[in-house]
């Protein structure tokens, strides 16, 4: 294997999805995502940062095999996800994992929490005496700091607070040693004093299985903490990926600049340098021709509407791995 | 004179044996026109205290000692139809999750005019209608969608309904509990311009709950953090949030939970363990069992809430000796 | 001090849950539906025993027919001189039997219809459901008199035609839990493990809908009562054997009811009505334990 392939590779990724028209006759096609690209390498984070409406959960969806896809591929390995069967794909899935965003409805209130474990364990067939199901399941247990194993595994999951829920995903989904996890907002739903304990452990384990990491948040601040590199999507779009640090510091596409300048902070702060956008993400039914920033673009009206902006669709371009779709990017 | 004072305030759920102590023993002012924030993680008695204001606290809780004064008058002493006028011409409530609380076959004005109709007996239907479209406008929302059913609108569009229902009969404090939490982080901006410059037009007082002490930072003028039912800090915005400033081991902490965008880019700092089961009796700081910096006296005696300077207290042994190396 | 964060002891012993009988007996009306079941049961198992109903046992002359209670026949006699206790008491064990069987079929073909149409949607779902429909507004007993009278009168068939008539109330209600169950994150989890349908459907699916699967059958059981000895009143049972519906018909053809025979007719009818109200008692405890809704309104 090329050993300068990345572990996740997505091209052109479409996903659609139909929905009544808003005058409740007849069916929309919604463009949820709209030609993503992306790439992992192994040990390596990226953030997808995006609004509701934007289509990252719907990117991770589609990676996750979990949605349709419309168009284009995504390769784990090498492998394109997308040309297998069922029976191909099921057994694929042990490289590729999830952490859900809520940890009160992605476990099954009714198991315990052995049995989640375990039944992660068994689907992957990677053990086939219960004896040794057990034994690493009591393992991976330890592994995510639940202890006493024996005893957390005899509780119910719904018997747990949510940082332990959450520990008891990480447990079922990193026993795996996946190549890829999908972690979709995996602390939003925490309280704040608990966020810390379970990034850290999600970091540590993917750290030493060099596991590759999406990591889909709505908060920029914390996807600059967490990840190396941030993909910032409005409307199905990656408009400005860049190292975190960078998309901090230096963000160049004007949605990036607004979001940036209104992430809240924990001291008192003036709010002079803030840009607060008026509306909201328009729906993916009806995406604006050209830019699709530009109904809502400070820079737009600033620039005096140039005519670029509503007749051509910017392509995302690079400048030292700094990527922006804007015409007017860095003036 | 303060529009509102909360003094010694406990309040308990459940009744006999098995009661909790939810809100124990606290105090809270607000002044005319302030913007002031309640902080702290769920289940630490913010709503709780907030709810005992307009005396909206659901049947199995009750007050069992301090006072709630609104505009110097007791509100224990109400009867039932002063309290109905306290409630959304004095206090209006924006309450958690009310954004999905909107009727979805009535229409938005119509749901606007209704407190209007019931508190303001008299008012015609054509005259709370036309008040409700210009509160639609005051929240940034045109009239003419007045006519909407609130399917029709995103979530941040909603919130603003709230908003606008809330100001309807034209109190003198809202509280608004979380009211953005479910909000894009724009949507939250925009939700906050909205707050401040309402505040200003409409001569607001606002009590504004929040777990996120990021949002308190930027919006409040004053801060309380409550942590397990008593206050932990109360200060100005600058005194608890300024930096270096938090005198409370766990203001510090919860601060330190949150990554901050003007500083080193480090991990976040959590707080380990879980806050105490409130239904078993509570010795000493409530907050010693997580807390690193613990001595002795803090695992025995209960610090009380005091002054370290004219605005700023605290409940903490160490304040004072630790804010070194906090 | 990263170390902190790494480990979580948890504490011990959440509060243990009470086990579903123990709850049933809680609830006062389940308790009473509970006791009534028992006695029915022990009556139908134990009674046939110890009290032998013996069909050729007809009675000698006019004077032994349709005799009021007495030490030899605790229940009297009917038209034709036998005796109606140890009758009654062979019946109990036909009505249950036919009770329990055709449910048993209802509640297979319902949960199997329900899981599948909830489960896979589109139009599978749409197909399944239009079925449901159909049967569920077709009129129950009028088509079961008619395919009574076609397929004949055999046990084997009232318990297959009542089964076969009863499952779509049973398949709309599965069906709607399932839709419900299949929206929690928990699916999509075990299938991004990858995890099979049948898989997600035996370990995520049917654990939840079983209590509501359970609750709804004993209800069924009551219903599934009530239409054998609707069939069998009317003359469409099998005439080989006694159930209490088929005592009701032979008490009203033989003119026992206009001659004031009340030991014949009062015993199947308040035997039916116990059984009925028993699984219905029974029933509604085990919905109220499952439902919390239901239980904060009661």
């Amino acid at each position: 294997m090329d050993s300068n392939q990345p572990t996740l590779e997505v091209t052109n990724l479409v996903v659609e999805y139909s929905a009544k028209s808003r005058s409740g006759r007849g069916v929309e096609v919604a463009r949820a995502v709209d030609g993503v690209n992306l790439s992992i390498a192994s040990g390596e984070t990226l953030a997808i940062v995006g609004e509701s409406g934007s289509g990252k959960s719907s990117i991770a969806n589609a990676i996750m095999r979990l949605i349709d896809v419309a168009d284009g591929s995504i390769s784990l390995e090498g492998q394109n996800l997308l040309d297998l069967n069922g029976a191909q794909l099921r057994t694929a899935r042990r490289n590729f994992q999830m952490i859900f965003q809520d940890p009160f409805e992605s476990l099954d209130p009714r198991r315990t929490v052995l049995d989640t474990v375990i039944e992660s364990i068994a689907i992957a067939g990677i053990a086939s005496s219960h004896e040794d199901q057990k034994a690493l399941a009591l393992q991976a247990l330890e592994n995510v700091g639940l202890i006493p194993a024996e005893r957390v595994g005899e509780r119910y999951t719904y018997q747990l607070s949510g940082g332990q829920r959450q520990r008891v995903a990480i447990a079922a989904a990193m026993v795996l040693k996946p190549r890829l996890l999908v972690a979709d907002e995996p602390v939003s739903m925490l309280d704040v004093s608990l966020r810390a304990g379970i990034l850290r452990l999600m970091q540590q384990m993917s750290e030493q299985l060099g596991v590759a990491t999406l990591f889909i948040t709505h908060d920029l601040s914390l996807a600059w903490m967490y990840a190396d590199r941030i993909a910032v999507v409005y409307l199905g779009r990656v408009v400005e990926e860049a190292s975190a640090a960078e998309l901090i510091t230096s963000p160049q596409h004007p949605y990036t600049k607004a979001l940036v300048s209104v992430i809240p902070v924990p001291e008192v702060s003036t709010h002079d340098k803030r840009i607060v956008l008026t509306g909201e993400i328009p729906n993916p039914t009806d995406i604006p021709a050209g830019c699709r920033f530009r109904p809502r673009c400070p820079k737009f009206r600033e620039l005096g509407e140039p005519d670029v902006c509503a007749t051509l669709d910017p392509k995302l371009k690079s400048t030292d791995n700094h990527y922006v779709a804007c015409h007017f990017a860095g003036q | 004179m303060s529009l509102l004072t909360v003094r010694d305030l406990s309040v308990q759920y459940g009744t006999v044996q098995g009661g909790v102590l939810a809100v124990d023993r606290v105090d809270l002012t607000i002044n005319r026109g302030e913007f002031v924030g309640l902080a702290g993680e769920s289940g630490c008695g913010k709503t709780t205290l907030a709810m005992s204001i307009p005396n909206l606290l659901p049947k199995y809780a009750s007050i069992v000692s301090g006072s709630v004064e609104f505009e110097g008058k007791d509100i224990a002493t109400f009867s039932e139809s002063e309290l109905n006028t306290l409630r959304w011409k004095d206090v209006s409530v924006i309450f958690q999750g009310a954004l999905n609380a909107l009727n979805p076959v009535q229409r938005i004005g119509d749901q606007i005019a209704e407190p209007i109709l019931i508190h303001e007996p008299g008012t015609s239907h054509d005259e709370a209608w036309r008040r409700a479209c210009e509160l639609l406008e005051a929240v940034g929302i045109p009239s003419a969608r007045a006519k909407s059913y609130p399917h029709e609108f995103s979530g941040g569009m909603r919130q603003r309904v709230m908003i606008a229902m809330s100001l309807a009969c034209k109190p003198k404090l809202v509280i608004a509990d979380e009211p953005i939490t479910a909000l894009d982080v724009m949507t939250q901006a925009q939700i906050l311009d909205l707050l401040r410059e309402l505040s200003t037009s409409f001569d607001l007082s606002l009590l504004l709950i929040s777990h996120d002490l990021s949002v308190l930072a930027e919006t409040c003028d004053r801060v309380q953090v409550m942590y397990a039912g008593r206050a932990a800090e109360a200060g100005t915005a600058s005194e608890v949030f300024g930096a270096g400033n938090a005198a409370h081991p766990y203001t510090r902490r919860l601060l330190n939970s949150y990554p901050n965008i003007n500083g080193e880019r480090v991990f976040i700092d959590g707080i380990p363990g879980y806050p105490p089961d409130l239904s078993q009796p509570q010795i000493g700081c409530r907050f010693a069992a997580r807390c690193s910096e613990a001595i002795d006296v803090c695992r025995t005696s209960e610090p009380d809430l005091v002054a370290i300077s004219a605005t700023h207290s605290v409940a903490c042994h160490l304040a004072g000796k630790s804010v070194t190396h906090g | 001090m990263s170390e902190q964060f790494i480990s979580e002891v948890v504490a011990d012993e959440a509060p243990r849950h009470r086990n579903l009988f123990q709850q049933l007996w809680s609830d006062r009306m389940g308790r009473v539906g509970i006791i009534m079941t028992i006695v029915v049961l022990v009556a139908a198992i134990v009674g046939p025993v110890i009290w032998a109903f013996d069909s050729s046992a007809v009675g000698a002359d006019a004077s032994s027919i349709l005799q009021g209670p007495s030490s030899a026949h605790w229940l009297g006699t009917d038209e034709l001189g036998r005796d109606v206790f140890s009758q009654f008491l062979e019946g109990s064990r036909v009505s249950l039997l036919v009770g329990v069987m055709a449910t048993l079929i209802s509640t297979i073909i319902g949960a199997g219809i329900g899981i599948s149409s909830g489960y896979f949607t589109g139009r599978l779902d749409t197909t399944l459901m239009a079925v449901t429909d159909f049967f569920l507004v077709v009129p129950a007993l009028p088509l079961m008199i008619a395919m009574g009278a076609i397929f004949g009168q055999s046990l084997t068939i009232i318990i297959a035609i009542i089964g076969l008539l009863s499952w779509p109330r049973t398949a709309r209600i599965i069906r709607s839990q399932t839709l419900t169950l299949r929206e929690r994150k928990f699916v999509p989890r075990a299938r991004s493990l990858g995890a099979t349908n049948w898989r997600i459907i035996r370990t995520h699916i049917i654990p939840h809908v079983l209590p509501l699967m359970v609750a709804n059958t004993i209800l069924v059981v009551a219903g599934a009562i009530l239409s054998e000895a609707t069939l069998a009143f009317i003359g469409l049972g099998d005439p080989n054997r006694i159930s209490w519906g088929s005592m009701l018909h032979f008490a009203f053809s033989s003119g026992a009811v206009g001659r004031g025979a009340w030991w014949y007719f009062m015993p199947p009818g308040i035997g039916i009505l116990i059984i009925v109200l028993a699984f219905t008692l029974v029933g509604h405890a085990f919905d109220r334990i499952n439902n919390p809704r239901l239980r904060d309104a009661a």
